[in-house]
């Protein structure tokens, strides 16, 4: 059928294919528009976890703010007059800006001990540095030692100090989410009438089309900070943080990376090309094939909506590496057929080229598929988008340079066959020379790079800190030490403690008294009525454990900032000539509190409607010691154990609990991933080499690589994260390409003399060249990436390049050693 | 404020002892002038002040009422011993807890206002202190013992905060995990 595809229609019209392919393709990219970069911490959550939907009701219940933290470094003394006047213009400005609903700095915070005053005069009149009077190194000592103010809102030098940027909450955003997953849930369990439908379409189309306004806007929000920030730079080192301003910087590398290294990475390999073919045919059309292919794949992207994140934003290199290997086994098939029959005609040669490079090509794709379909998998977003992505940009690639090439070719004058003995393709004849000759070594290193893998694999950890994204020189990383080490960490996590409902039931004696029961029982009802009040809330019981968990997580060296209800109990302690402030006191305060105060000092910290309590933490990103995993684990369990049940159950929350969430399923489900790829494509190669030898040989080719990766990244302390988990993938499609290729071949030569040294000879000049030239033109284009400012990049690069040269390794001299020593083809007479 | 809140506390302690229901006012007024005098008197040390409300406190509150009242339904549960041993630790928690504030007076003024008889058997009185930037309302609970015409003070709500019933959730809340005895040693 193939045959005669290939022979009436593509190589007889290929001048009307090529051109009603080419402009299909270019009408289609008018998608490419639509093309859109989502790196919000929203895709980088698993999208059934439980505690993403805790996370939310508790962010809603304590009505917490987005903030950002700007660092403030002024060149002389935080509290000199001029330090203090930049900063006042300079919150004038912020505030001026339409997404900051407000600035807490230095200048504007409620000032408790300058000088120590009664509760209800702080209450009365509120004093801040702009206050007149104000005595300055009894301000410093308050921001030193204030349980409000230490370590958070200034650094323990009193150099740096904290601009709070709060920015206007969305809660549109929210409840498009909320509508959304309502009818999605819905939809999971039964049918959707058809009004309903249509409200799931409408409400779609809405939250993305909010969403993105709102990116956008925040982002310009982000721009005009930076462009503030600048203005006032003469006077102070200034350094911003916080989640938003995180994604929005990675989406900028991103951007950033795919634009200047994914030019320079074509740039390189046109290089490469040209220097192993030394034929502008042999340069135009890899790049034409890889150019199409990627346009088509983005159109269809921009098309379907999906949007590259920062895991996706690999797929581009992904395809490119794939394209290229499936293009150059096109030239060095048909190259190999040209100086075998010089004098065929160009379309018989083109044709045999395409025939006899269907099969293996074809198989290869699919195994490719196979493994990166396994990522559909992993349960977090973004990784079942690459793996979607990547089946369908390879399939493309596939049916593109199956056309393309070919017609091309048709197009063009046959040249004559160039010399063979090209300078760069020794490599191969020097690993079939090393195979034969070589006893022991081969076995030998594989053993080695088994142990090597296996202990390095042990090592392996799953950490994710955003701070280690970036390379120490750049700004952003500073920034982010900075806000980290000296201004109370980077990660909220929030700690939640449920108290449980009263139930205590006390037994009824009917010992007589000289108060009768009835008499009592009307205080007792009078009582009753009444005990639900908030005011009564604020027992010694519930203050004991809020210090006791507020103590407690303030020991923890992996913690920097912790805020929470026990801190006002300190303030009001050194307000209370160091007395602890009573039920009594607390309610009485309670009662007296103004609502603007209650929202600021309890409502982020108590929730007396749900009886719950909030702990406010930021985990100190770049600490050596911390094991995000471990660290939830040790205080969920702690906790758990020093408090009774009966008194209140614990809860972690926020965007630690959730990304260690994302984490945990990652590697959990790489165990399984790479479990199920080794499966799937044992049974395709059976399937394919009819052979279980052969399949057991080509999966042994496969894994020593794959597990040489692991090898590698545990023993230089590469954490698995979001970007890395998807070298096992690439991995796979990479070698197994290889093999497939390499086998095909083998048993193609095997069968014209029942030779296997020679068969191997032959393999290995002939498609062994396409591998290597393969390998050659990616790892040097790869090399660009080790640039990049995005250090997740330039491990990518890194480990991109060590994977196609183990691959490499294992296919040209592993996998012929395994051939000649077991020896699993029929002779065929 | 909070402080100066508790101040109403010992301003009331005066003795009130077998004070009967058309008496309550006019007791308390004089009484409460006669505490204020011993608080404005500079020639007494912080201790003899203290000393000398203490004698008269003794006789304001009904303490044993009190501490039925805030153990709620769970003082029936009580051995005798432990209902003795658990009234006497509550009145001497009350008392220290209001001694501390009162070095805090300062010239505060106290103003009565008319007694409520609420039911046959409580009364309330409203007072209003009055200090240099606010006034605080204050109400002293009074019930009638039972089958005598005597009134006594039971709860004061300060601010909307009623001081038994703080304790009442306090002590709930204590017995949810812990006995009886374990409260009256916290006590």
């Amino acid at each position: 059928m193939l045959h005669k595809l290939y022979q009436k229609v593509i190589l007889k019209y290929p001048l009307s294919i090529l051109i009603l392919l080419i402009s299909s393709i270019f009408i289609f990219s008018m998608n490419i528009t639509k093309l859109e970069i989502d790196a919000s911490a929203e895709t980088l959550l698993l999208h059934d976890d439980k505690d993403l939907e805790f996370s939310r009701t508790i962010a809603k219940r304590f009505k917490t703010d987005d903030v950002l933290i700007l660092a403030y470094k002024p060149k002389q003394g935080l509290l000199s007059e001029q330090s203090l006047e930049t900063l006042t213009h300079l919150s004038t400005d912020l505030e001026k800006l339409p997404g900051v609903k407000s600035v807490d700095s230095l200048i504007n915070v409620p000032l408790f001990f300058s000088p120590i005053r009664e509760i209800d005069d702080l209450i009365s009149e509120t004093r801040t540095l702009k206050s007149a009077d104000v005595n300055l190194s009894q301000v410093k000592q308050e921001f030193l030692t204030s349980p409000l103010y230490k370590d958070f809102l200034v650094n323990k030098d009193f150099t740096i100090s904290s601009i709070i940027i709060h920015l206007h909450q969305d809660p549109e955003y929210f409840a498009l989410l909320e509508e959304r997953n309502r009818l999605r849930d819905k939809q999971a369990v039964n049918s959707l009438t058809k009004e309903e439908k249509q409200a799931l379409h409408d409400v779609r189309i809405a939250f993305k089309e909010h969403r993105d306004k709102q990116r956008i806007f925040d982002e310009n929000n982000i721009k005009e900070i930076r462009a503030l920030i600048t203005k006032y730079q003469n006077n102070a080192l200034f350094f911003l943080g916080g989640a938003q301003m995180i994604s929005n910087d990675i989406v900028g590398f991103v951007k950033n990376d795919l634009l200047i290294y994914g030019s320079t990475l074509i740039l390189l390999i046109i290089l490469v090309l040209g220097f192993v073919f030394r034929q502008p045919r042999w340069i135009i059309l890899p790049i034409l094939i890889c150019t199409l292919s990627v346009i088509t794949i983005t159109s269809s992207l921009g098309f379907f909506n999906w949007e590259i994140t920062v895991i996706s934003s690999n797929f581009i290199a992904l395809q490119l590496i794939i394209t290229i290997s499936i293009v150059l086994h096109l030239i060095v098939r048909y190259e190999e057929l040209l100086a075998l029959y010089p004098r065929a005609s160009s379309k018989r040669l083109i044709l045999y080229t395409m025939l006899t490079k269907a099969t293996p090509t074809f198989f290869a794709i699919l195994t490719t598929i196979a493994g990166f379909s396994s990522l559909l998998y992993s349960h977090i977003y973004p990784v079942i988008n690459l793996g979607w992505m990547m089946s369908a940009g390879i399939s493309m690639s596939l049916i593109i340079a199956f056309i393309v090439f070919p017609t091309v070719l048709m197009l063009l004058k046959k040249t004559p066959p160039r010399d063979q003995k090209r300078s760069l393709s020794f490599i191969p004849s020097l690993t079939a020379k090393i195979v034969l000759h070589d006893k022991k070594s081969i076995y030998l290193i594989t053993l080695f790079t088994i142990i090597f893998s296996i202990t390095g694999a042990s090592q392996l950890i799953v950490e994710n800190s955003f701070i280690s994204y970036f390379k120490k020189d750049t700004a952003i990383y500073q920034g982010m030490k900075i806000i980290d080490q000296e201004l109370g960490g980077t990660t909220p996590l929030d700690v939640i403690l449920t108290l449980s409902e009263d139930n205590s039931t006390f037994p009824h004696d009917t010992a007589t008294e000289e108060n009768s029961e009835a008499f009592l029982d009307s205080f007792e009802d009078e009582f009753s009525a009444v005990e639900d009040q908030d005011q009564y809330w604020f027992t010694d019981e519930k203050i004991k454990l809020i210090k006791k968990v507020h103590g407690y997580l303030t020991q923890l060296p992996q913690i920097g900032e912790v805020q929470s209800f026990a801190t006002l109990l300190d303030t009001g302690k050194i307000l209370n000539d160091n007395k602890q402030l009573d039920s009594v006191d607390l309610a009485i305060i309670y009662q007296k509190l103004p609502q603007k105060y209650r929202d600021i000092i309890l409502t982020p910290y108590v929730n007396i409607e749900h009886d719950q309590l909030r702990f406010f933490t930021r985990v100190v990103d770049s600490n050596e010691t911390l094991r995000r995993d471990a660290l939830l684990k040790k205080i969920q369990n702690e906790l758990s154990q020093s408090i009774d049940p009966d008194v209140a159950t614990v809860r972690l929350s926020n965007l630690m609990v959730l990304y260690n969430n994302m984490l945990q399923s990652l590697f959990h489900s790489q165990i399984t991933m790479v479990g199920l790829v080794l499966f799937i494509v044992f049974i395709m190669f059976l399937l394919l080499f009819r052979s279980f030898k052969l399949t057991l040989i080509a999966l042994i080719v496969n894994i020593v690589p794959i597990g040489m990766v692991f090898g590698f990244m545990g023993w230089l302390h590469i954490p698995l994260d979001i970007m890395t988990i998807t070298i096992a993938a690439i991995a796979m499609g990479i070698g197994i390409d290889d093999t497939i290729h390499y086998i095909h071949r083998f048993q193609v030569e095997f069968e014209k003399d029942n030779h296997y040294y020679l068969s191997m000879h032959r393999t290995n000049n002939s498609i062994g060249n396409a591998m290597y030239f393969t390998t050659l033109v990616i790892v040097i284009g790869f090399s660009i990436l080790i640039l990049s400012n995005l250090i997740p990049t330039i491990y990518f690069g890194l480990l991109t390049m060590l994977v196609m040269v183990a691959a490499l390794i294992s296919d040209l001299v592993l996998l012929p050693k395994l051939l000649l020593l077991f020896k699993p083809f029929k002779r065929v007479k | 404020m909070v402080k100066k809140l508790m101040l109403i506390l010992l301003l009331s302690v005066v003795s009130l002892y077998a004070i009967e229901e058309k008496d309550i006012k006019h007791v308390m007024d004089t009484k409460v002038n006669k505490v204020l005098t011993i608080l404005k008197d500079n020639t007494l040390s912080q201790h003899q002040k203290e000393q000398k409300c203490i004698a008269v406190i003794d006789d304001v509150f009904d303490y044993d009422i009190m501490a039925q009242i805030s153990l709620g339904k769970r003082w029936r549960s009580l051995t005798k011993s432990e209902k003795t041993l658990f009234s006497k630790r509550f009145e001497k928690k009350l008392k220290l807890s209001y001694l501390d504030k009162l070095r805090l007076y300062n010239n505060e003024k106290v103003i009565l206002k008319e007694v409520q008889k609420v039911k046959p058997t409580r009364s309330t009185l409203e007072t209003l202190i009055i200090g240099r930037d606010d006034t605080y309302k204050v109400i002293y609970m009074f019930y009638k013992k039972r089958n005598t015409n005597h009134w006594y003070i039971y709860d004061v709500n300060l601010v909307g905060v009623s001081i038994l019933q703080t304790y009442r959730k306090q002590f709930s809340e204590f017995l949810q995990t812990k006995t009886v005895q374990e409260l009256i040693e916290s006590l």
